[in-house]
């Protein structure tokens, strides 16, 4: 740790308190004449403008007014949820701060987003301009990185030219010409713009890149032309495992009290093996989560299978602990916490699917999950439906 | 580093980290999502478990743990890595060159995730955070920097020998 290039005089770290916490004791450990602030909700930053401070996520807002060169972000905003994007991009749009560095994933496949959690990221304000890009191709199932540095001096009259040219120019056929269409036309509400963007990419990239379902949602479409081209790119971005704990090819059904899966038969026992705790609804599919566990035998369960109708239609293995299930139930149901997408037939609100979700056990049992607020051991049904303007997803128990 | 030192570090770390969290249960916060809300949760069982600073920093660092903040290959397979990233920086950033010894890893840091490399102790995350150190400075040389998403070592990385 000797880095001779370039030492600023002030560094703020703006992460999770569980990253805080190991950035503390790494650096109290590893360089202990530095000073190093930790900022919480009283904390007098003003006068401070030499060391290191650590501002949990929570505080991030009671800085804003402090002013920073340089605002960066690398290696993770591609991971962060959608919510978390739109929190930071807040922020900076508010800070003190006119120049912003980011080093993040761009022009990942549509169906392939390995790590990546969003569409795209960043994506900011319209007074934001570029005024450097680069793009690092890692390879075709990877897509690669963006490297971008923002200033603050767009004017808003420049944006829709800006974007009228950059639909005029020949469809992308590399990262860096999407890279450069994208910016271009990200800070503009014209649908005819942003959805002439997206389809530029679908026609000219050798695969779809995820960035074009962004301008595609951002159209918000209305006429049909529009509707059915976010439809398709909705159900490729449906396909999208960001757990690569999916497995699509599941063979089998539900009949007669016993779920046959890939040719081997799971009868489904009279106990619950777990709860469907949320539900979130995309085109061509809906993303269940919650928790399962062979709570009988305080083991975690095999996999989790859905079936549509009947048919299994999609399985997926739980990922992630649940301290409140391993607290009640025994610390053996870990990992007990899954994620499960699950395509839908057709159109939604064509018919009404019936979606059933299971627990396999080790020892060769289907344990249904529940649904919130009802009885332990009742099968959950999602029922999608549509009312006059919305669609609607509720849980139905029945035994 | 005595062991009355460390177990203080990590005892005022524990101290910020639970008025941090309390903190941010006041506020309402985007959820963190399924992969970084599972590693949250996954540290927040740890931390009250630990006693020495080293201890954590090598929890953090070792891949097996999967802590997910901090990415970090090892063994035999970090060689390949760690070459291939200093050539990059190397030719990319040909300007910058003399700097390149410059960025060396502790030798508190899990030593298998690390490899001496051209006289120096280097890691994989040291050399990502030299190439973002390099991309940077060709463009501007701030004197305040706010970093989304720091994670674990970074600020150490670029602010030592002022």
């Amino acid at each position: 740790m000797t880095n001779k290039l370039h030492c600023p005089d002030y560094y703020i770290n703006v992460d999770f308190p569980e990253s805080l916490f190991f950035a503390e004791v790494y650096l109290k450990l590893t360089i202990p004449e530095r000073d190093v602030l930790y900022i919480h909700g009283d904390t007098a930053i003003i006068g401070h403008d030499k060391g290191i401070a650590l501002c949990p996520i929570a505080n991030y807002h009671n800085i804003l007014s402090h002013k920073v060169d340089l605002t960066i972000n690398t290696g993770s905003m591609q991971e962060m949820s959608d919510e978390y994007v739109a929190y930071y991009m807040d922020a900076i749009q508010k800070a003190n701060c006119d120049h912003f560095f980011s080093f993040n994933y761009f022009n990942q496949r549509i169906e392939r987003q390995l790590e990546g959690m969003n569409c795209a990221a960043p994506v900011m304000g319209k007074d934001w301009s570029c005024t450097f890009r680069a793009y690092h191709h890692a390879d075709m199932e990877r897509g690669g990185m963006a490297e971008i540095f923002y200033s603050r001096t767009c004017k808003p009259e420049e944006l829709l030219t800006r974007a009228e040219a950059a639909v005029r120019r020949p469809s992308p056929s590399n990262g860096l010409e999407f890279l450069e269409l994208f910016d271009d036309v990200r800070g503009v509400d014209r649908a005819d713009l942003l959805i002439e963007a997206a389809a530029s990419a679908v026609l000219g990239m050798p695969y779809i890149p995820r960035e074009a379902l962004w301008l595609a949602r951002k159209v918000q479409p209305t006429s049909y032309a529009e509707r059915a081209f976010l439809y398709l790119l909705e159900k490729q971005a449906a396909g999208v495992d960001v757990s690569r704990t999916q497995d699509g090819s599941v063979r089998g059904h539900v009949d007669g009290g016993v779920v046959f899966a890939d040719g081997l038969s799971y009868p489904i026992a009279q106990q619950t093996g777990g709860m469907l705790e949320g539900c979130m609804e995309m085109l061509g599919a809906v993303q269940l989560v919650g928790w399962a566990g062979d709570l009988a035998r305080n083991l975690p369960v095999e996999a989790i299978v859905a079936s549509v109708n009947g048919k299994l239609i999609s399985k997926a293995v739980p990922i992630g602990r649940r301290e409140d299930i391993e607290a009640g139930y025994g610390n053996g149901v870990q990992p007990a916490k899954f994620r499960i997408k699950v395509p839908l037939p057709g159109e939604p609100g064509q018919g009404i699917p019936e979606v059933c979700v299971f627990g396999l056990t080790s020892d060769h049992k289907a344990v249904p999950l529940s649904a919130s607020g009802l009885p332990a051991g009742t099968i959950a049904h999602i029922v999608t439906g549509i009312s006059s303007k919305r669609k609607i997803y509720s849980f139905l128990g029945q035994g | 580093m005595s062991d009355t030192k460390q177990y203080d570090i990590v005892e005022t770390a524990k101290k910020n980290f639970r008025r941090a969290i309390k903190e941010g249960e006041d506020k309402k916060l985007p959820d963190a999502g399924e992969r970084w809300g599972n590693y949250c949760s996954q540290t927040r069982l740890m931390i009250e478990r630990f006693k020495t600073a080293q201890e954590v920093v090598h929890y953090v660092q070792n891949p097996l743990n999967n802590t997910g903040f901090e990415t970090r290959p090892s063994g035999e397979a970090l060689v390949p890595v760690a070459i291939s990233m200093e050539d990059f920086c190397a030719s990319n950033y040909p300007e910058f060159r003399e700097y390149i010894h410059s960025f060396a890893e502790t030798p508190m840091s899990l030593p298998e995730t690390t490899t001496p490399l051209n006289g120096r102790l280097v890691s994989a995350p040291l050399l990502w955070h030299m190439r973002v150190v390099m991309a940077v400075s060709r463009l501007c040389r701030p004197r305040t920097i706010l970093e989304i998403g720091g994670g674990v070592w970074r600020p150490g990385a670029r602010m030592d020998d002022q």
